[in-house]
């Protein structure tokens, strides 16, 4: 069984301002009388996330609205395990995969199918596996000979083709979506939609934010409203749509 | 695709410091195709590609060789192996500590989108560094084996030595990559720090030229890690006090990282 539980999840971003960021400073302040403390209890930090509870079960597709900053990517990315928080408790049952920004990882000085391989094996993709998924990927792309070339020399739209190809890929048990992105002509767009909604109908568990309500409606049942860090409200997506976006006036 | 079971707690442990480890070990592949793709792209579109790397070690012996010699007046045949060796060593351990220092910082785009343990990136460097010193390593071999040095029986001692010094730069490089990912003044600490040792060190000069000042090389850590790997290829038996040197700073080294590792490896992306 797949599911996500939070408890009392706190995430802290320390400012680190160049002047803290030197040695210099951290050893000269017992000298100097200057009025920049540099105290471990009293840096300046950016509470990202307060408190949060939450917990996801299995068949769940979840939504996460609120306004810019208010700790959605955040959010999505402590779920991915990559902010550690500073205190609270998180478990998760099953694999993990999170499509947070395009591109991860590709290198302009390497080939398309070296690109593949490598974010392939960065995702932790199973050694056995790649070479059979970078063939699925390569025949998605459609990009033929082009995969043979460096990938600096490609067209922006190439380029996103690629990326969307390689981070759809995936096979997880728990999906992490920041903003869907659709990608290439028109044509491509298409196969890319039926792709992207085939990749989040296989995943037992979606966490999907974005500001868009009518794909929000689409793809989730419930939703989670963040405000200021922390969760407003939890519930199933009608009525947390409905009081969020009540409140946007 | 993370972990099946993540459960994360207030609590520092000092597993957290081998579990990663582990974890990065295991991820070979991933690592060592980090590093040959970094030499890749460092020598993309160079004629030479990363035989530029043998050529300039070759171009600095010979010029250091036709000076030095005459400066001390030592018999070419014996001070150019000896340098040779020694500008071998010190090419990686001033590699390893330069580009240390940038490792979390250059792995930044990585580090905040996918959640893998922080030792591959400093095994990236470590390996990318051992790569460009096997392609340097043709040059000191070619040296000795022109000057007549090369002393088989002793190779499986120099074999020892080099893999203490690989293992002395794994921790090193952990050590840096975590202080440079706080502190952003540490490159230029490292490289002041590196000009010095360069000249302390016995590498363009024998310790026995120092006299009665013979302790600067002996109590010098980096004239054992030297010294052992350097003494074997040119036929000698390197003394037992090398050894201990290096043994004591790698145990204490390592003991450190895990320790540092385990209290600050949460906060490491926070910090880029």
């Amino acid at each position: 069984m797949a599911y996500i539980d939070l408890d009392n999840v706190d995430v802290d971003f320390p400012l680190l301002k160049p002047e803290h960021r030197s040695l210099k400073r951290l050893l000269s302040a017992p000298l100097t009388r200057s009025r920049f403390g540099i105290d471990a209890r009293r840096r300046l930090v950016l509470h990202a996330l307060k408190r949060i509870c939450l917990s996801i079960s299995q068949g769940d597709r979840v939504a996460v609205v609120g306004a810019n900053g208010a700790g959605k990517s955040t959010l999505l990315r402590v779920l991915a395990g990559i902010y550690p928080p500073i205190s609270g408790t998180i478990t998760i049952e099953g694999s993990v995969a999170a499509l947070l920004s395009m591109g991860l990882g590709m290198r302009d000085d390497l080939s398309g199918s070296a690109n593949i391989e490598f974010c392939l094996l960065l995702q932790g993709v199973p050694p056995k596996e790649i070479a059979h998924r970078r063939d699925e990927i390569a025949s998605f792309t459609e990009l033929g000979d082009y995969l043979d070339l460096h990938v600096g020399a490609y067209s922006s739209g190439m380029r996103v083709r690629l990326a969307f190809a390689i981070s759809t890929a995936l096979d997880p048990n728990i999906l992490i979506i920041d903003e869907i992105f659709a990608a290439g002509d028109a044509r491509f767009i298409k196969k890319a939609e039926t792709r992207m909604v085939d990749l989040i109908n296989r995943s037992k568990i979606l966490v999907f934010a974005s500001h868009s309500i009518a794909l929000i409606e689409r793809f989730c049942d419930k939703a989670v409203w963040l405000d200021g860090g922390e969760v407003r409200q939890y519930g199933p997506i009608k009525d947390v749509c409905q009081a969020y976006l009540a409140s946007l006036g | 695709m993370s972990a099946n079971y993540l459960i994360i707690k207030k609590r520092v442990r000092l597993t957290t410091a081998f579990r990663d480890l582990t974890a990065g070990i295991e991820a070979w592949r991933l690592w060592s195709k980090l590093a040959q793709q970094d030499l890749v792209a460092r020598y993309q579109r160079s004629w030479l590609g990363p035989f530029w790397l043998v050529f300039s070690a070759a171009i600095f012996l010979i010029a250091l060789s036709i000076v030095y010699s005459t400066l001390f007046h030592m018999e070419i045949a014996e001070y150019v192996p000896f340098l040779a060796m020694g500008i071998l060593c010190w090419g990686f351990i001033s590699g390893v500590a330069v580009e240390g220092v940038s490792t979390f910082v250059e792995a930044e785009t990585y580090i905040r989108q996918v959640s893998v343990s922080l030792f591959i990136y400093v095994f990236r460097v470590l390996y990318r560094n051992i790569l460009i010193f096997l392609h340097q390593f043709i040059v000191a071999l070619f040296v000795l084996a022109l000057f007549g040095k090369l002393r088989l029986t002793t190779v499986p001692l120099a074999v020892l030595g080099l893999f203490l010094l690989f293992l002395q730069a794994g921790w090193i490089i952990s050590l840096l990559a975590i202080v440079g990912a706080r502190f952003r003044d540490l490159p230029q600490i490292v490289t002041n720090v590196l000009q010095i040792l360069f000249f302390i060190t016995p590498i363009f000069w024998e310790p026995s030229l120092l006299g009665a000042k013979r302790w600067i090389a002996d109590y010098n850590p980096l004239n054992s890690v030297i010294s052992i790997i350097r003494e074997p290829f040119l036929g000698h038996v390197p003394i037992l006090d090398h050894y201990w040197l290096v043994l004591g700073t790698n145990a204490f080294g390592w003991l450190l990282i895990v320790v540092v590792y385990s209290r600050f490896s949460k906060r490491i992306v926070y910090w880029l």
